[in-house]
């Protein structure tokens, strides 16, 4: 999904911020760009992966242990 | 008594002895780097200088010593912290116009533990505005300048740190690394610049920029002063959640460990091939010293790189507009045009999108553990291209036109999203005479081997005591 400015200025009065027409122009590249890339990551296979939140990585002694974060889990 | 100039590049672990035996004095130390910092007044590298307070801990630490009463290498010696760092009763402004009257009730964790192992506390270093950028062009207290060049920029966030730290003006700072913050600028002034483990030092009282990323380490400019400041700000705090259940080691001896029969993974995939031809230069002949040092390296690819950078980013974005969500509505014109265009970026970021960005770091988190097991550590250069000059907006790299911003994340970013230990030293200098940075990650909590590899690389080369142009 691509945004316009009319998104952005729809998505910035619901959270209650005014930003100019100008400023919005002057960033719709680079949420264009953004967009765009977040959209590719839907091809990675995450389907089934619960979110990290904090990127706390595991020691060996904890790998070991059972319910290993990034694990994919069952959909619903 | 040592000169002045040899106590202003004195290590702290050199300092320690002598303020132990009382051969250097606290409090002429002080006022020596006291009268430093003013003379170095163009490279901006303070907002805050807290000469009162570093007097008066200065000369609390002589009396204390005199009685006996030495608390370990760090008492008598002067630190500084990036002004995003709480300290109570000194203003704390983030770099910002918002908090420029910011007077702290309380200290931050970090501040606590230097102010228990007896530090002195010599000022708030300059920064990125809210730490939101690598440049240190701060549109509120003006750009800090880099030692080795005045017209370039330190880097950043943590700039101010990695100006004062480079240039002499005491032997340790905090920073904080998002992105790449206390990396980047120890990178670029040719410093030493450690991001431990997340959860391995707690970040109450450190103004956030993004909750899930944000890490705060030394900027020093030897490994083992980097080994004695993290024991000091290391372990557990039960008011920072992440930290709990990770024992501390010990950091120096763990710095002297040999390292001979290493496996060592250098990142060599596509996307780590782009850097600048002086940094690769530099790059591959500090994997010829390691090879001498007896590490066995091998060709790594780090997983899904480019898609860890767009998480990184979307993680990024989103947390700090949470962060600053009433002021970018209430009071937009007291950002930096720059700062507030990526708040403002961040409001955009729709909550699926953030939670796609956290699924990916789970993946990433996973292909990590895969990785890491066969190699005591990942080798790369911290940043692909040296300091670019104050107010160059583009780099080109690879016939590639790229933002400063991000060109100088390139290599240190996606390590923030998997929350792993990295250690930059300095491995040389590139075009124009500038320093480049070797950045060693670690398995998780394990800080104590890339403090080895970086310690024995920094041992066996003569960067480390390179210093950059005197300013009268």
């Amino acid at each position: 999904m691509r945004p316009t400015i009319d998104d952005l200025a729809r998505m910035a009065a619901l959270a209650g911020v005014v930003i100019p027409q100008a400023d919005l122009e002057r960033l719709l590249p680079s949420l264009a760009g953004l967009y765009q890339d977040v959209e590719r990551l839907r091809a990675l296979p995450i389907g089934g992966v619960e979110p990290a939140f904090t990127p706390e990585p595991r020691t060996e002694e904890a790998r070991e242990a059972p319910d290993a974060r990034g694990a994919e889990r069952p959909d619903g | 008594m040592k000169e002045v100039s040899d106590l202003a590049y004195a290590s702290i672990a050199e300092l320690a002895p002598a303020i132990r035996t009382r051969a250097v004095s606290p409090v002429e130390l002080v006022e020596a780097l006291l009268a430093r910092i003013e003379r170095f007044g163009v490279l901006n590298a303070f907002i805050t200088v807290t000469a009162e307070v570093a007097l008066a801990q200065a000369r609390e630490a002589e009396r204390a010593i005199g009685r006996g009463e030495y608390r370990g290498s760090l008492h008598g010696i002067p630190v500084s912290l990036k002004d995003l760092i709480d300290t109570r009763g000194i203003r704390t402004t983030c770099g910002s116009r918002i908090l420029s009257e910011r007077v702290p009730a309380g200290d931050a964790a970090v501040a606590e533990r230097l102010e228990a192992a007896g530090a002195v506390l010599m000022g708030k270093n300059a920064m990125h505005e809210f730490a939101f950028g690598v440049t240190n062009d701060n549109p509120h207290y003006g750009p800090t300048r880099n030692p080795w060049a005045l017209d370039r920029i330190p880097g950043g966030s943590s700039g101010g740190s990695g100006a004062a730290v480079a240039a002499g003006l005491g032997p340790a700072s905090l920073g904080t690394d998002t992105g790449g913050s206390v990396r980047i600028p120890a990178s670029l002034c040719g410093v030493v610049g450690l991001k431990p483990t997340y959860g391995r030092v707690s970040r109450r009282g450190v103004f956030p920029l993004a909750w899930t990323l944000d890490h705060v380490g030394p900027l020093t400019r030897t490994v083992e002063d980097a080994a004695i400041v993290l024991q000091a700000i290391a372990g557990p705090d039960p008011r920072d959640p992440s930290t709990l259940g990770h024992p501390v080691p010990d950091f120096v001896a763990g710095s002297r460990q040999p390292v001979s029969g290493l496996r060592v993974g250098v990142v060599t995939d596509e996307y780590h091939e782009e850097m600048a031809g002086d940094v690769r230069a530099q790059f591959r002949t500090a994997l010829e010293v390691l090879t001498s040092l007896g590490l066995r390296a091998e060709p790594v690819a780090f997983p899904r790189p480019n898609d860890a950078r767009t998480s990184a980013f979307a993680v990024i974005l989103a947390e700090a507009a949470s962060i600053h969500e009433d002021w970018v509505r209430d009071r937009p014109g007291d950002y930096g045009p720059e700062t507030l265009d990526l708040l403002r970026q961040g409001l955009f970021v729709t909550a699926t999108h953030y939670l796609r960005a956290q699924k990916v770091r789970a993946l990433l988190l996973r292909a990590m553990e895969e990785l890491l097991p066969p190699y005591a550590a990942l080798v790369l250069p911290t940043t692909p291209v040296v300091a670019p000059a104050i107010k160059q907006k583009a780099i080109v790299l690879a016939g590639r036109e790229m933002e400063v911003r991000g060109s100088l994340t390139r290599f240190t970013r996606l390590i923030n999203l998997v929350g792993l230990p990295a250690i930059t030293v300095p491995c040389g200098f590139g075009a124009d005479g500038l320093p480049v940075g070797l950045q060693v990650v670690g398995r998780p909590m394990d800080e104590r081997t890339i403090l080895a590899i970086a310690h024995s690389y920094e041992q066996a080369t003569p960067w480390h005591t390179r210093r950059p142009p005197e300013r009268n």
